[in-house]
């Protein structure tokens, strides 16, 4: 009491004096009930998180008039703990990162509730303590993305849209990696299968090498390409000669890039769930009169398609966001990822936020549908996964 | 009839060390032995799924040894099963009949005539082989194996994963398949239970060699060496040797003289009891090779009693119904007196462990 009325005497107002009063009041006529809920101990948390809230917002953050609005609250919210911790993110949020508090709440208000989910089907702290630490993670990730998706208006992002570069790039963007996603398939299908279903010395290192892509600094690797294939290198010089095929500047090049350092996810989970599948159905399969190509296509490849389908957007997604070395080799015809970097460059942050977005958008949505078909996979691909899972 | 000669190979730990063997048709031949002696993996370098270091195999005049799975037509059905989960009932029974040159109208009567003589009217007709219990399952591999026609049914621990009540019908059914078709059968297992009731012969494996081959009779209770009659549970493995001037038909093991039906060759050996054909009793009985003993312990297992009797130095194990242990009120310490029947007796000359 004395402290509200030093309060109000300090900023020399007296409608904030009485509003703190009024404050005080309601807390103080409030007491003698929850006192009466929980005697002893307990009920000395109620004064204490009131008098942590007058500390940090009226004596340090030097904000009366908010801690009587979240004063309220705290006080006819006592009882309802959850929401306590609701109202602690949004003082947190709006006092302490400020300038981002819409994000930050949301963000945090998000994983709480997450928590809280957990918490309810699980009596596990330590589960729940994991989940609370890898949020964090989660978080980091999150807020950045939250944040610039929230800068530009929509206005900005529809005149952007229809800005005929910025579409011709989208279009770049969406076709070469699908193509290359499909080349992929292709290729790594068959690799993944040899390799889960084959035993021989080396083995391992080849297991390694699916692998290098991920490893190889993404500069690297396009400079290795146009070593290879570049317009002064031989091979590069006898192929455009011969055949016209080029890779500086070209789709094929773009192509070659992005097939270069996404191949190892569909090869990684392709391989897997062959592996996973083990040889005895195939060996059945073998019995009763199937050839080996015929097991395959008949057996194998349904069972793994599933999986085979979770790579492809895994590599799809890479590809669709490649840019080190697609940016080396060919940096026109550009694609989108391309273009964010080449607006940054030439006219700074500001302009290139709404390309950014777009681009961000675009890829969220792509990957949200595929990973919507997966949980909810087409008709002709229910009965098989509902027979894989039952298995 | 099939033929296998100096069958062998390593695969990481497993092997097979020479396996000669001669299936006669339409017999149901069991493979008997521990886990990793080789069993699955004999099945399946037989059905060419395997590519063997040696050996060949013959059926009839035709020799297999290099055609590829899909040529041999064995028919071979795993312990899980490993029906195709993304087909259905029909579908799976199915499968093979596209390379058999059947046509389409062929195929559907075929699949039909499986379904109708397995009882699968009802599975049939769902969308998917979800929710399908064991037993249920190992009618459609079996179903799905036949459909085709092969020579041979392989088939490997079929009984096992299976509770109670669908072990013993899936049994019948596995014995009546094999009487039906008039189909080899060779049923592959770890449970030496499971060859009294559906074995003709059998072939104890050890270590990826078959240690012993024979008529279920020959086998149990004329085991060719330690590590056979112990497998198959012969508890009682004495060390015994002749008592001269006798004609060998007395023998002497633990300074008991014990009376024998068939001579045995060597001078020094080993004497193989069936638990089983130990015999109980409160009272002295009539005939040959009966001891006083006293009780030194009792274990139940499962219906049965598992009662060791101490006679002089000599522990004897006997495997009784628990219900004759309960009406004679048996206990530890209590005295009683064992019989052993001259022609339960087996002198099995080659004791050491294989």
């Amino acid at each position: 009491m004395a402290g509200h009325v030093l309060a109000g005497y300090l900023t020399g107002d007296w409608g904030m004096m009485a509003s703190l009063l009024t404050v005080a009041i309601f807390g103080l006529a409030l007491a003698p009930r929850y006192w009466a809920e929980r005697p002893g101990k307990a009920f000395w948390w109620y004064p204490a998180g009131y008098a942590a809230l007058f500390v940090f917002l009226v004596l340090l953050s030097g904000e009366p008039l908010v801690f009587v609005l979240f004063a309220m609250l705290y006080v006819a919210l006592y009882r309802y703990p959850i929401a306590l911790a609701y109202l602690g993110i949004v003082i947190f949020a709006t006092m302490v990162v400020t300038p981002y508090w819409f994000q930050t709440a949301v963000l945090c208000s998000a994983g709480l509730t997450l928590l809280l989910l957990v918490a309810r089907r699980a009596k596990n702290s330590f589960l729940v303590g994991s989940l609370a630490v890898g949020l964090i993670l989660l978080g980091a990730v999150l807020l950045p993305l939250f944040y610039m998706g929230l800068q530009s208006p929509l206005q900005t992002l529809l005149v952007t849209m229809k800005e005929s570069l910025f579409s011709q790039a989208l279009v770049n963007s969406l076709a070469t990696a699908t193509l290359s996603t499909l080349l992929v398939l292709l290729l790594g299908v068959p690799l993944g299968y040899a390799l889960a279903r084959s035993d021989f010395r080396g083995k391992e290192t080849l297991d390694a090498l699916i692998d290098l892509p991920i490893l190889v600094p993404q500069s690297v690797a396009g400079i290795a390409l146009l070593a290879l294939m570049g317009p002064k290198a031989p091979l590069g010089a006898f192929m455009e000669g011969q055949f016209g095929f080029k890779i500086a500047a070209s789709y094929a090049g773009i192509i070659a890039c992005q097939v270069f350092v996404s191949s190892p996810f569909l090869i990684r989970s392709a391989m897997s769930a062959f592996e996973q599948m083990g040889p005895r159905l195939e060996y059945v399969s073998r019995t009763l009169g199937a050839p080996p190509s015929s097991t395959f296509f008949r057996v194998s490849l349904p069972l793994a398609a599933n999986a085979i389908f979770a790579g492809s957007i895994l590599t799809w997604a890479r590809a669709m966001s490649e840019v080190g070395s697609v940016m080396i080799v060919a940096y026109h015809p550009m694609t989108v990822s391309v273009m964010a970097y080449d607006r940054f460059v030439q006219y700074g942050l500001l302009e290139t936020q709404p390309v950014a977005t777009l681009l961000l958008l675009s890829c969220l949505w792509v990957f949200i549908v595929l990973r919507w078909m997966r949980a909810h996979p087409p008709r002709f691909f229910v009965r098989r996964a509902e027979a894989v899972t039952a298995s | 009839m099939m033929r296998i000669s100096g069958l062998r190979g390593t695969w990481g730990s497993f092997r097979l060390r020479g396996i000669d063997l001669e299936l006669e048709d339409g017999e149901y031949f069991l493979i008997v032995g521990p886990s990793g002696s080789g069993k699955t993996l004999l099945l399946e370098t037989i059905a060419g799924l395997h590519r063997a270091e040696a050996g060949r195999l013959w059926f009839g005049e035709e020799e297999l040894t290099n055609l590829p799975p899909e040529r041999r037509k064995i028919g071979f059905v795993y312990q899980e099963r490993c029906l195709f989960p993304h087909l259905s009932v029909p579908e799976n029974i199915g499968y093979g009949l596209r390379y058999t040159g059947m046509g389409r109208q062929q195929a559907e009567a075929r699949v039909a005539e499986m379904v109708a003589l397995f009882g699968l009217e009802e599975l049939a007709k769902r969308g998917s082989i979800a929710g399908l219990s064991g037993g249920e399952m190992q009618k459609v591999a079996l179903a799905r194996a036949l459909a085709v026609e092969p020579r041979m049914l392989f088939l490997d621990e079929p009984l096992g994963a299976l509770d109670y009540t669908s072990r013993t019908q899936v049994a019948d059914i596995l014995k009546d398949v094999n009487r039906r078709f008039g189909i080899t059968t060779v049923h592959v297992t770890h449970d030496y239970t499971e060859a009294m009731a559906l074995a003709d012969r059998i072939g104890v494996m050890h270590n990826g060699a078959l240690e012993q081959v024979g008529t279920v009779e020959e086998v149990f209770w004329r085991p060719k060496n330690r590590f056979v009659a112990e497998f198959l549970g012969v508890d009682n493995v004495l060390e015994a040797r002749s008592v001269p001037g006798k004609d060998g038909r007395v023998v002497e093991a633990a300074g008991l003289q014990i009376e024998v039906a068939r001579a045995p060759q060597a001078e020094c050996f080993y004497l193989c009891i069936r638990p089983e054909d130990v015999i109980l009793a409160l009272e002295p009985m009539e005939g040959a090779n009966v001891f006083r003993g006293e009780i030194t312990a009792l274990a139940q297992q499962g219906f049965q009693a598992r009662v060791t009797v101490a006679v002089g130095t000599l522990e004897l194990v006997a495997r009784v119904p628990l219900s004759s242990v309960r009406e004679a009120n048996l206990t530890v310490s209590s005295p009683v007196y064992v019989g052993l029947a001259p022609e339960s007796l087996h002198g099995m000359e080659d004791g050491e462990e294989a």
